[in-house]
């Protein structure tokens, strides 16, 4: 009954007029993401005006085609420039920018593009499959369970800063600190913004972000200053991978998939947050965890997989109960309601052509973001090949230019030098910045769902959950064992 | 006097001084020992012990009213109380031998006048709006950066104003500030 709906689905929209919306839909949300400062839910909702004339369907197809597109394009920025255009396409510059630095922007590029692809086309499989079952497990989740999925995330660090778990610790403490900035979210107090108004919404993360690991880099860099050698390296023809390259890593797009989709089925979890764990899982199982952040595969494929296919789990709570899982389907819900068409049960009721047409151009714009995206990864690679003393100076303009888009706000391009200066001095001493920009992430999730936790059921409220006090050992054991590791290690040596 | 003296006014002056006086004691302090090439990541240190300590101090003076076992400080102590242990065995580690040792400092002259220049230029925006401000930027920058093809660096700097203007503040509506002296003298 699923394959006959979908295949009729896919009929109605191989035509002309669907797949030219699908292509527009693919090359707008590429270029929204790539530009730091406009979010896949921006990008999104500056499109839904021109989808007033379209029928319900097309307009649908459209927001969809630029909100999967979206979630790829930050990754061409970070994989070029070290500039993610949205905040989980950071987990790809980790390793994707060092593939760039080496002279292998081509394989960062083919990498990302190929494991979005998967978890894209991965996640609307299993939100054909399963999205009623999975949409009612994902509402048992109370704030115990969130808090707890929040430690989880944040002991990920563990493994993002190596072995200097200590550096890790601060540097996510000073992030989770930041984030405590602005009106405390559940009782509204004023905390740490001297009365500031723009500070009332607490430090606004793009700029924050894009200060941490671009303009920090390229300072970084300039400190370095040995342009004529750089220059000779980024000279040289990149290389690009092949079917044999891809096919290496297919576990690990299938893994990250899998987490992308799970991760993004929970209201407030996101792509950031899956994009983070699958990366962590993704380095701990390896058999070579020291490589992650030199710019292997398997670090672009985890992120850029997970990232992309938690869009397709966002859409299992959006379309089978019409709870919003992310911003951008907060926006889709809006765009649908424009329509006259009310996401939920009654969405698969009444109008069963509508969500099977989604369904199918899901797989259709994946494909199309596939062919773009490879034509446009020539262009990309180009980047690369920029002189750096014209490079840099365009990677601080984009970087301002993309904080003040957030807000119209001069505060944010303070917060973007700000946040750089400061990742700067941290690169120098050795303190890692990925757990800073996770603590930040995190921060608000994991202290709304704890505070929440408390007045619902007490201080240990967060251990009187069978699934909440799992999801804590599991953090307990994810954070401590590979510091145990550790000291396991240096007491054998010292031996 | 009461922990809420410091958290304005004279008080948040007086803590924000010790805090700069206790951060540079201890650089001063580290530097003369024979780990003194640790004496920035000690300094570091004590500067998260010290915002640590001002969070502490800052979140004693929240308004605020407990509501069913949580309150507004609640979160920031927690996380303020484990920084400050944290940095103190990190300053411990350093004094030590267990931390690896910071990065060469490298071409700082060079990192503080591409900066200064980036201030100078956001600083100006207000007045002179972001296009003109963002041109001599870039050629300032690449100058710096040490670039000296005069034709290509005012082609580039001119193609970005042109590249920022029609995508972002035309096609996008990125409302750019056009700068309060160029309004008023072209009567925007």
């Amino acid at each position: 009954m699923v394959l006959t709906n979908l295949f009729d689905g896919l009929v109605r929209i191989m035509n002309l007029q669907s797949i030219l919306v699908m292509t527009v839909g693919v090359i707008v949300g590429i270029l929204a993401g790539a530009m730091p400062g406009i979010s896949p839910s921006m990008g999104v909702a500056l499109m839904v005006p021109f989808t007033f004339k379209m029928d319900p369907s097309n307009a649908l197809i459209f927001l969809v085609a630029i909100y999967i597109a979206a979630n790829y394009g930050g990754a061409i920025t970070a994989v070029t420039i070290n500039t993610p255009g949205t905040p989980s396409a950071a987990v790809t510059s980790f390793d994707g920018y060092p593939m760039c630095k080496q002279g292998r922007a081509g394989w960062g590029l083919g990498m990302s593009l190929v494991a979005s692809v998967v978890g894209g086309i991965f996640s609307v499989i299993i939100l054909i499959a399963f999205a009623g079952p999975l949409a009612k497990v994902a509402l048992k989740f109370w704030p115990q369970e969130y808090f707890s999925l929040a430690v989880l995330g944040l002991s990920a660090t563990a493994s993002l800063g190596g072995k200097d778990w200590l550096k890790v610790l601060v540097s996510t403490l000073i992030g989770l600190l930041l984030c405590t900035v602005g009106m405390d979210p559940i009782l509204g107090v004023k905390r740490f913004n001297f009365n500031y108004i723009p500070l009332y919404d607490g430090f606004t993360f793009i700029p924050a972000l894009i200060g941490l690991l671009a303009i920090s880099e390229v300072l970084s860099e300039i400190s370095e200053f040995n342009f004529v050698t750089q220059n000779v390296a980024a000279a040289l023809k990149t290389s690009w991978p092949g079917i044999k390259d891809y096919w290496k890593v297919r576990w690990t797009m299938l893994r990250a998939s899998v987490i992308g989709t799970i991760v993004g089925i929970f209201p407030g979890a996101g792509a950031t947050i899956a994009a983070f764990i699958s990366y962590d899982i993704e380095r701990r199982i390896s058999r070579t965890p020291e490589k992650f952040g030199t710019g292997i595969p398997e670090g672009v494929c985890a992120g850029e997989a997970a990232d992309s296919a938690s869009v397709g789990g966002a859409l299992v709570p959006m379309l089978t109960l019409g709870i919003p899982g992310s911003a951008t389907t907060a926006v889709l819900i809006g765009a649908l309601m424009i329509h006259d068409l009310q996401p939920g049960p009654e969405l698969f009721t009444k109008h069963p052509e509508v969500v099977f047409n989604l369904y199918s151009s899901m797989f259709v714009a994946n494909i199309i973001m596939l062919v773009v995206g490879t034509w446009g990864s020539r262009i990309w690679v180009n980047v690369t090949r920029v002189r750096k003393e014209i490079l840099f100076p365009f990677i601080f303009s984009f970087a301002l230019i993309g904080s003040y888009a957030v807000r119209s706000s001069m505060v944010d391009v303070a917060i973007c030098i700000g946040f750089g200066i400061l990742g700067w001095i941290l690169r120098r001493f050795r303190i890692p910045l990925p757990p800073m920009v996770l603590g930040m992430v995190l921060g608000t999730m994991a202290e709304v769902n704890l505070r929440r936790a408390v007045m619902i059921g007490g201080t240990w409220a967060v251990f009187q959950r069978p699934i909440s006090l799992t999801l804590l050992i599991l953090s307990a054991l994810s954070f401590g064992l590979p510091i145990y590791g550790e000291i396991k290690r240096r007491k054998k040596k010292a031996a | 006097m009461s922990i809420a003296y410091f958290a304005k006014g004279a008080g948040l002056a007086i803590m924000l001084a010790a805090f700069a006086m206790a951060v540079g004691l201890a650089y001063i302090v580290a530097s003369r020992t024979a780990k003194r090439r640790m004496a920035g990541l000690v300094a570091l240190g004590a500067s998260f012990i010290s915002l640590g300590a001002f969070v502490l101090v800052l979140s004693a003076n929240l308004e605020t009213s407990v509501f069913n076992g949580n309150e507004a400080a609640m979160i920031p102590r927690l996380w303020a109380g484990i920084l400050i242990p944290a940095s103190v065995l990190m300053i411990y580690r350093a004094l030590t031998g267990a931390e690896e040792e910071p990065e060469p400092a490298g071409r700082t002259d060079k990192v503080l006048a591409v900066l200064a220049a980036l201030t100078i230029s956001v600083a100006l925006m207000d007045y002179l709006g972001y296009f003109i401000c963002s041109a001599a930027f870039i050629l300032i920058c690449m100058y710096m950066l040490g670039y000296r093809k005069f034709p290509v660096m005012l082609l580039i700097s001119g193609s970005w104003v042109a590249f920022s203007y029609f995508v972002f503040y035309r096609l996008l509506y990125v409302g750019l500030p056009l700068g309060s002296i160029i309004k008023a003298v072209f009567g925007i």
